[in-house]
């Protein structure tokens, strides 16, 4: 589904993406985990196509196609899904808007009709149920005024929606209580099929406990270092990240 | 000084001509305004207040100017501009004459000048030019000097206007001319009264239309004034709004460009009594070479008084928009709450925005506030939206919708509101000029 080949990126002059490798295929969940400042959240951000950071090298295909050419309109509209680590607000545009502006537009791009206004609702209600996020939070503005926990549930909420061949995670454990993280993973977990994959970023082991990683992957230094099944980030939790440090002669 | 001098040429030659067409309480006020605009005249762009609109070049030309009256005739069917969802009674004033032709509220006065000071001569002297002879700005002056018929709404104490007063002022110049509109606008004791200002302009030749607005809104009155500008690339516009507020007054003022040539807008607000509430909220998109400059002063003089300003601006190519704002706290104004906001996004490199708020307080015991931002489009939320799959100019055009939709929530006229919302969306996909509702645009 996705193969990333030897990927470099920078931010400005910087560069922090230093060569990257990773293949997931359909039915996977893969955890990318690493130190502050490894380039975790760089690789989801560039994988989804925002335009703050550069591609200086390495490719990436995405269902067949070269991800990197497409916009990032297209890269979800071809099935790609960031949950943001920092859910952006804004103002004066209504989540109900927005969703059908989303949804409308992907299908679109499919060639299908638009959904009518009942349909469309129907469906809205449906997938809400999934991440228990209140009506009158869908009433309002995009994330404005949400709690933390209220974010990450809407982006949960938005990926049902948007029903994604991948998604990627970025840090949704983040700013989470034990009672949302529940709800957030239930809700991916809910979402899993033999036909999407997920990519998870965290930096803590706490969330794999509610969401199961068929692959575990260190970044460090803009690189995958080490590779393995659940049992590394456990291992990780155990020696924590100066254990890779050494093991690399750092 | 060389706009100034035709002006007082025109003054000195044509000063009869000028009392002839027009009325006792109009020219009574004349001589003073006169001699008041031989002193400061058409200010330069020297001076301070006027330092991002050249308005001495838009006062240079030769305009004609229809000293002898000569009616245009205008009739509903040609000129016809309308709200979908909204009844109105309608007005026109054609080039610089009040058309009244129907008057369906029976307890609101609606009359031209030449009508209203025969029927009610100590409401005319009373307030005509009240608040406007106060102004040291020439423009003003020029306007009271020139001015032959003034739009009289006077709303007795305790009368609410049923339906809303929709004044539709039109341009339709083959020939370079100025136009000098006045209107007048008394709100009697615990009257309401809702208006509708469609300033509209066809003219393809350089016009000038000067505009001096005057309210009164007396004890416990409701005034809601909106004004939708939507004028030709030539038209010059120099407008300025009076407005006094007794004891618990409410008032909003919200002046919508949605097109224009280069404009001027004063904003003269006195909070005199105690409890009054105004709420002046302003919207500009300009792009090309428009020009929309906001003056506005806010007067406290009153204890108690909320004042409450929100200015936002979408500007793009050459486009130059400015906002200053003073805010002055009496002494007495103890318990003021002041806020004013001028947001601004610019979607241009070349385009210029200026905003300049400015806050004199001589009162202990306030809250007062202001702020000013200019960007652009929030990038963040534009990949936001991108990433959900929503296209680029789709997602710009949210975002630009959603900074114009909190003046829109401050418009309590929601066929109006309705009505702009989509307005400002052809105008922001299209850069389109028609507003299509009416016989004018189409």
């Amino acid at each position: 589904m996705l193969q990333v080949k030897d990927l470099h990126a920078n931010i400005g002059e910087k560069e922090i993406l230093k060569g990257v490798n990773l293949t997931v295929k359909p039915g996977e969940v893969h955890a990318i985990m690493g130190p502050n400042g490894s380039g975790k959240s760089t690789l989801a951000s560039v994988l989804a196509g925002n335009p703050v950071f550069t591609v200086t090298g390495g490719s990436v295909t995405f269902c067949g196609k070269e991800l990197l050419e497409l916009s990032p309109e297209d890269r979800s509209h071809e099935g790609l899904f960031l949950s943001f680590q920092y859910p952006v607000e804004i103002p004066g545009v209504s989540m109900v808007n927005f969703m059908r502006a989303a949804v409308n537009e992907q299908r679109k791009y499919r060639g299908e009709e638009p959904l009518s206004a009942t349909d469309f609702l129907r469906i809205m209600r449906e997938k809400r149920e999934i991440v228990e996020l209140d009506n009158k939070l869908a009433s309002r503005s995009v994330n404005e005024g949400f709690s933390g926990g209220e974010k990450k549930r809407n982006e949960i909420f938005q990926m049902a929606m948007l029903q994604p061949k991948l998604s990627i995670l970025d840090e949704t454990d983040s700013g989470l209580d034990i009672d949302a993280l529940r709800v957030v993973a239930g809700g991916v977990n809910k979402l899993k099929t033999e036909q999407n994959a997920t990519i998870v970023i965290t930096h803590y082991q706490r969330l794999l406990d509610y969401i199961a990683p068929d692959y575990v992957h260190v970044l460090y230094k803009g690189r995958i270092v080490k590779s393995g099944g659940p049992e590394l980030a456990l291992e990780l939790e155990e020696k924590g990240y100066d254990w890779i440090k050494r093991e690399l002669g750092e | 000084m060389a706009a100034s001098e035709q002006y007082i040429q025109l003054l000195e030659n044509h000063l009869d001509l000028i009392k002839r067409g027009s009325v006792e309480p109009m020219n009574n006020a004349r001589a003073a305004a006169v001699a008041l605009f031989r002193k400061y005249g058409i200010p330069s762009q020297k001076e301070e207040m006027f330092r991002h609109i050249d308005i001495e070049k838009i006062y240079s030309p030769d305009y004609g100017i229809n000293l002898a009256r000569v009616a245009q005739s205008a009739t509903n069917e040609v000129y016809r501009c309308s709200v979908p969802g909204l009844k109105t009674q309608s007005i026109y004033v054609v080039g610089d004459i009040p058309q009244i032709c129907e008057q369906p509220d029976e307890d609101v006065v609606i009359m031209n000048m030449s009508k209203f000071e025969k029927h009610y001569p100590q409401i005319a002297e009373k307030y005509y030019n009240k608040q406007a002879s106060q102004s040291l700005d020439g423009t003003v002056a020029l306007n009271t000097a020139l001015a032959q018929d003034a739009l009289v709404v006077y709303v007795p104490d305790g009368v609410s206007m049923k339906t809303p007063l929709q004044i539709v002022n039109v341009l339709n110049a083959t020939a370079p001319v100025m136009v000098n509109r006045r209107l007048l606008i008394v709100a009697g004791k615990n009257s309401s009264a809702t208006i509708l200002i469609c300033e509209h302009n066809l003219s393809e030749t350089q016009t000038l239309a000067t505009q001096v607005t005057e309210i009164f809104a007396e004890e416990n009155s409701n005034v809601e004034y909106y004004e939708i500008e939507e004028t030709a690339s030539s038209s010059y516009r120099v407008a300025s709004l009076f407005a006094s507020q007794e004891a618990n007054a409410n008032l909003i003022v919200a002046p919508i460009t949605l097109h224009n040539g280069e404009t001027r807008s004063n904003y003269h607000i006195a909070m005199e009594g105690k409890g009054a509430n105004l709420n002046l909220t302003g919207l500009a998109i300009c792009d090309e070479n428009q020009v929309a400059d906001v003056y506005t002063n806010v007067h406290h003089t009153s204890s108690h008084c909320e004042s409450n300003q929100l200015f936002k601006n979408i500007v793009s190519d050459q486009a130059v928009v400015s906002m200053t704002g003073k805010v002055l706290v009496d002494e007495g104004a103890v318990k003021t709450i002041s806020q004013q906001s001028n947001k601004n996004i610019s979607m241009s490199q070349s385009a210029r925005i200026y905003t300049e708020p400015q806050l004199e307080i001589y009162a202990d015991d306030v809250k007062c506030g202001h702020g000013a931002t200019v960007g652009q489009l929030d990038e963040s939320a534009l990949f936001y939206l991108r990433q959900r799959g929503i296209p680029k100019e789709e997602a710009r055009m949210m975002l630009m919708l959603a900074f114009a939709d909190d003046i829109l929530q401050r418009i309590k006229l929601e066929p109006l509101r309705d009505r702009l919302r989509s307005l400002i969306e052809t105008r922001l996909r299209k850069g389109d000029t028609k507003c299509s509702g009416c016989t004018m645009c189409k």
